[in-house]
């Protein structure tokens, strides 16, 4: 199945990329997702998005307009979107 | 907010005649807006805007906290520094703007940053907080101190043409602690923005606080502003309370 993933501030500037669309395994979960992305973006997604296995706590992911709660368990459905936010702040 | 409402003069009423046909508000809701107090934390790109907007909309009182002077790299978006106030204290800039376009506006200016020493004296001076601050230490000692004195806070945040805006109603809706647990490690002060940005979401933000205080329309509880102004996208996400969130579990009702 495909799903879209958004980048977002941080993450977009230093991807250079707003979004990609992933094949996955039917039955995939939101892990899934990040591991194959990690594997993908290695150096980036160790900076921004994952430490020591799990998500950074700066970090949220949202399936369509919901927030993940669990990223072991969240299923993902082809033609998801899924967008990986930073936390930013004002200045 | 106040329970006591100030009268409006007829002066206010001429001025604010435009936003009292607004549906909902009235005059009820601009003698709310002039009885109560907002803590605007700092007076940056977000909250030069948030501060101006909340004065000409009749605010009763804005408690202004930033430390330092003006220098030339804030005038891109700190629309309330100018040219000639390089080098002085942004606070007393930013005072000296507003009190031109509201001279009846009650201003406290504090020419420092919030932070854990000092965030609960801050916030006990302001019925609501706007939090446009930079660094995550400043904005969860905020949270903390509005939280524990059960003050709404509204979140602006802004990086290069995008921008994050929610509303925290403490013990209803998510706070930011329950979003983000820590300060962001490759988070820099400095980062790439325009003054049109931030003063977008400065906007937005005054305009929750409007409706906050005035009692209509929807805010941003639960759910946050995605707005991208590098493809003119605005969307919504739902957020929620975390269980274990070390700032607002003490209030217990979780959603999440």
């Amino acid at each position: 199945m495909q799903v879209s993933v958004q980048y977002t501030t941080q993450l977009r500037t230093a991807l250079n990329l707003n979004q990609e669309t992933i094949e996955l395994p039917a039955d995939s979960t939101v892990r899934v997702l990040l591991d194959q992305l990690a594997a993908a973006h290695q150096n980036t997604f160790a900076e921004f998005v994952i430490e020591n296995d799990g998500l950074r706590p700066n970090i949220i992911i949202t399936v369509g307009d919901q927030q993940v709660i669990d990223i072991e368990t969240h299923p993902l459905q082809p033609g998801d979107v899924v967008t990986i936010l930073s936390a930013i702040s004002g200045g | 907010m106040t329970d006591k409402l100030r009268q409006l003069t007829d002066e206010e009423k001429k001025t604010y005649e435009w936003q009292m046909w607004v549906r909902d508000f009235g005059e009820l809701g601009q003698q709310k807006l002039s009885s109560t107090s907002v803590l605007v934390s700092r007076v940056g790109g977000l909250g030069s805007v948030v501060a101006y907007e909340l004065a000409a909309a009749g605010i009763g009182k804005l408690v202004l906290a930033h430390r330092g002077n003006v220098r030339a790299s804030d005038l891109n978006r700190q629309l309330l520094m100018t040219h000639a106030s390089r080098g002085t204290p942004r606070v007393e800039s930013a005072k000296r703007r507003l009190l031109e376009l509201n001279p009846r506006l009650d201003i406290e200016i504090i020419n420092a940053n919030v932070s854990s020493e000092n965030a609960d004296e801050l916030v006990g001076k302001a019925d609501v907080v706007v939090d446009c601050a930079p660094l995550f230490d400043e904005r969860f000692a905020m949270q903390e101190a509005a939280i524990h004195q059960k003050k709404p806070i509204i979140e602006c945040a802004m990086y290069d043409l995008e921008a994050h805006l929610f509303t925290v109603l403490p013990g209803e809706s998510a706070c930011l602690r329950c979003l983000y647990r820590e300060t962001p490690p490759v988070w820099k002060r400095e980062f790439p923005v325009f003054g049109a940005v931030s003063g977008t979401v400065g906007c937005m933000g005054a305009m929750e606080v409007i409706k906050l205080v005035a009692g209509f329309g929807e805010t941003l509880s639960n759910r946050m502003l995605l707005a991208d102004l590098r493809t003119m996208k605005f969307r919504e996400i739902k957020i929620a309370r975390r269980s274990d969130c070390e700032t607002c579990h003490e209030f217990g009702r979780s959603t999440s």
